[in-house]
């Protein structure tokens, strides 16, 4: 079974647990890990009122979170968090958020799609 | 009246507010599931809480003080440090400020969590809707 590594000697902060406790679900389906088994990139995730972020680091199928914001992910998104709880929960769709400014993006948008799929709750 | 945490009139009073708080009851109507509030003990203080609250639709079905930790099985164990705790209620920091920066954790089912993040914003909004006070 796939599942999200945590960047070596780190102790992820409270979005990342959240996060890979998450995606973790997710991948035990192996529809899901198909989804994302072949991206490459990396993307940071922000929760606007804390300012806390992770950046969740995609290689050909190894998927690894760090604490804190690299300095030119791929991607980027950002919410607060109960806007990041209520698309990850599938109530919004990643899509609308992003088109009603609920989810701020930018960078490489198709990536951010396509890992919807792992971090969005079926 | 100022009430102790971590005493029974402590999780007797946070039932009062969560049975009358309107926007705890709207926000938690499809909440299931009973909880730990756990403080442990830190360089300020040298004693652990164990406080449980059987939570169900909006209602709090029971509330107490617990001794042995294994007594029950919760669905959700929210833990961290007293100092960390006593700034939340202090309202000192903001409790989601406090949980995305892991100063307070979070174990159990995060589905349900993130379905209702306004029910757990307002469970600590109850606990801070009366006045306590600390032990030393």
């Amino acid at each position: 079974m796939t599942e999200v590594k945590v960047k070596t000697g780190e102790e992820l902060n409270g979005l990342g647990a959240m996060l890979k406790e998450i995606m973790d679900t997710n991948l035990k389906d192996s529809k899901n890990y198909k989804n994302v088994e072949k991206l490459k990139g990396s993307v940071v995730i922000r929760e606007s009122t804390s300012g806390v972020a992770v950046t969740l680091h995609l290689n050909q199928g190894k998927l690894e979170l760090q604490n804190d914001a690299i300095a030119k992910p791929t991607a980027y998104m950002e919410a607060g968090f109960e806007n990041l709880a209520h698309i990850s929960s599938g109530q919004i769709n990643p899509i609308v958020a992003m088109l009603t400014g609920r989810l701020k993006s930018r960078g490489n948008l198709l990536l951010l799609l396509k890992i919807s799929k792992i971090l969005v709750l079926k | 009246m100022a009430i102790l945490f971590g005493s029974q009139e402590w999780v007797d009073a946070l039932k009062k507010v969560l049975e009358t708080s309107q926007p705890y009851k709207e926000a938690a109507k499809k909440w299931e599931g009973d909880l730990y509030i756990i403080v442990e003990p830190d360089a300020s203080y040298k004693n652990r809480h164990v406080l449980y609250l059987d939570l169900w639709h909006g209602e709090c079905r029971e509330a107490r003080v617990i001794t042995d930790e294994n007594e029950k099985s919760p669905k959700y164990r929210i833990f961290g440090p007293f100092t960390n705790m006593k700034q939340i209620l202090d309202k000192k920091v903001d409790p989601v400020q406090s949980m995305m920066t892991g100063r307070i954790k979070v174990k159990g089912d995060m589905a349900q969590i993130m379905k209702m993040p306004r029910a757990a914003v307002e469970l600590v909004n109850c606990m801070t809707g009366f006045e306590t006070v600390f032990p030393d």
